[in-house]
């Protein structure tokens, strides 16, 4: 069924939270804000928690997100109900993600020739949260394995990196991370297992 | 290279075992058949184990928290990008494919324009749409120029015309002793006056006769103004005057009695 006869059949009586997320997407091509706000509610924390997870700055992280959700709204009247709107999402977060990965690689060749910048400007910096409870040993132990996982993920180079972030800690199915990047379902599994060994050997004190 | 075949049958039976843990999803129930397998193959049982500690580990990250302005931002940059698609400065433009289309094929009918407008011109061909002046015939030497030319010319012996009508090849002349000695008073929209140095030369893309006048000048002091037809046929241009009082013209002796039908 095409995206056009899809929109056609569209019944605009739905209540967005009961709406499937390409009902919802071809209402805000048709400039449904609540539609909008409604995809918002339901990715947002997904896409920023897969883009954290891939750059591993908070900051940045939103930004791009908030770049992700752009181009859906801006992109919606072009919208075609090929894939499954997740897959979508993701790629559009998983190219942003990436760009802005070969962005800091070539900012990091740059700062090759500049040597007397501080350590303050270092954009790679494990991200603190907040304490929300006295700490204790266990929090402790539980906060530094915590960054030592989320270390070991940003050492993986970045083909490994993504395919692991949405396998494993997204939880995407192999069938989704083959639609959102593009590659063979052989390619995706190597590349997965691939990960998880350098990992394993990063994490064999935790595992 | 060992084949599948050859392989002891516990081999198989693991890389079939990890290949299934390692594509299980988490809420996925292992089948009896590969925990039995893990528990008589220490390997297996340790890859399992590993695995799943590995990827507990992976899942046990915080989740990230969203921002209590992630809203009210998106929403100011949705507003911004609003804002700036209706002001995009003209070179962006061209990023769009139908209006860079256009401005492509307007570029192709600009330099085709060109082109034709510098095809006449006498430094890309000899022979060109010159219009000399009446005082150059005036001179001897152009005179002579002329008669040469005129006698040589096809236009000439066409005797089959309505109105009295005086057909004039224009000759290469070299020099001309002063510029105003020809002045365009009017030139009709898509007609062209190339001046360089002391030559005027007409261009017309379209080989039907347009009107324009000419201003001669005699000596120093007097002057007067003919309508003429200008039409350039091709490689060969010539000015047709086209003007029923021909007796100024013939008075003017700039072009030989003989050669006036």
């Amino acid at each position: 069924m095409s995206a056009l006869s899809y929109s056609a059949e569209l019944d605009l009586t739905h209540t967005v939270s009961s709406a499937t997320d390409h009902e919802l997407v071809l209402a805000v091509g048709q400039g449904d804000e609540a539609a909008f706000q409604e995809i918002v509610q339901r990715y947002r924390s997904q896409i920023i928690n897969f883009i954290y997870r891939m750059i591993n700055d908070y900051d940045r992280a939103i930004d791009l997100s908030q770049e992700t959700f752009l181009r859906i709204y801006t992109s919606a009247n072009r919208y075609q109900a090929t894939y499954s709107f997740s897959t979508y999402i993701y790629r559009i977060a998983s190219n942003l993600a990436i760009s802005e990965l070969r962005q800091r690689k070539r900012r990091r060749w740059i700062s090759f020739f500049s040597p007397f910048r501080g350590k303050d400007d270092e954009q790679e910096q494990e991200m603190d949260f907040p304490a929300q409870a006295p700490l204790q040993d266990e929090v402790m132990i539980d906060t530094e394995r915590r960054k030592a996982v989320a270390t070991a993920i940003q050492s993986l180079p970045e083909k490994y990196r993504l395919t692991l972030v949405m396998r494993d800690v997204e939880g995407l199915s192999y069938e989704q991370i083959v639609d959102i990047t593009g590659l063979s379902e052989g390619t995706v599994k190597s590349r997965i297992n691939r990960a998880r060994n350098l990992l394993k050997d990063k994490l064999q004190k935790y595992i | 290279m060992i084949s599948n075949k050859e392989l002891p049958l516990t081999l198989t039976e693991c890389r079939m075992v990890r290949e299934t843990l390692e594509s299980a999803d988490f809420d996925v129930v292992i089948p009896i058949a590969i925990i039995s397998h893990c528990k008589k193959c220490l390997t297996c049982q340790s890859y399992s184990h590993q695995l799943s500690n590995l990827r507990k580990l992976l899942c046990s990250q915080l989740q990230v928290q969203t921002p209590i302005d992630f809203d009210i931002r998106l929403r100011q940059k949705i507003a911004a990008h609003k804002h700036a698609s209706l002001n995009v400065p003209w070179w962006k433009w061209m990023s769009q494919p139908a209006l860079a289309a256009t401005a492509t094929a307007l570029t192709i009918v600009g330099i085709l324009m060109g082109a034709d407008y510098f095809y006449f011109m006498p430094g890309a061909k000899p022979n060109e749409a010159i219009i000399s002046t009446p005082m150059a015939f005036s001179t001897p030497v152009a005179k002579k120029e002329f008669n040469n030319l005129a006698n040589n010319n096809e236009f000439l012996t066409n005797k089959n015309l309505d109105t009295p009508k005086i057909t004039v090849p224009m000759p290469p002349v070299n020099k001309i002793s002063s510029y105003n000695t020809l002045v365009t008073q009017r030139v009709l929209a898509n007609r062209r006056i190339i001046r360089s140095n002391n030559r005027a030369y007409l261009t017309q893309s379209q080989n039907r006769p347009e009107k324009i006048n000419i201003e001669i000048h005699y000596g120093n002091s007097s002057s007067r103004t003919l309508p003429v037809s200008a039409v350039i046929y091709g490689a060969k241009p010539v000015v047709t005057i086209d003007n029923p009082d021909t007796s100024e013209i013939r008075s003017s002796g700039i072009i030989p009695e003989s050669k006036i039908f």
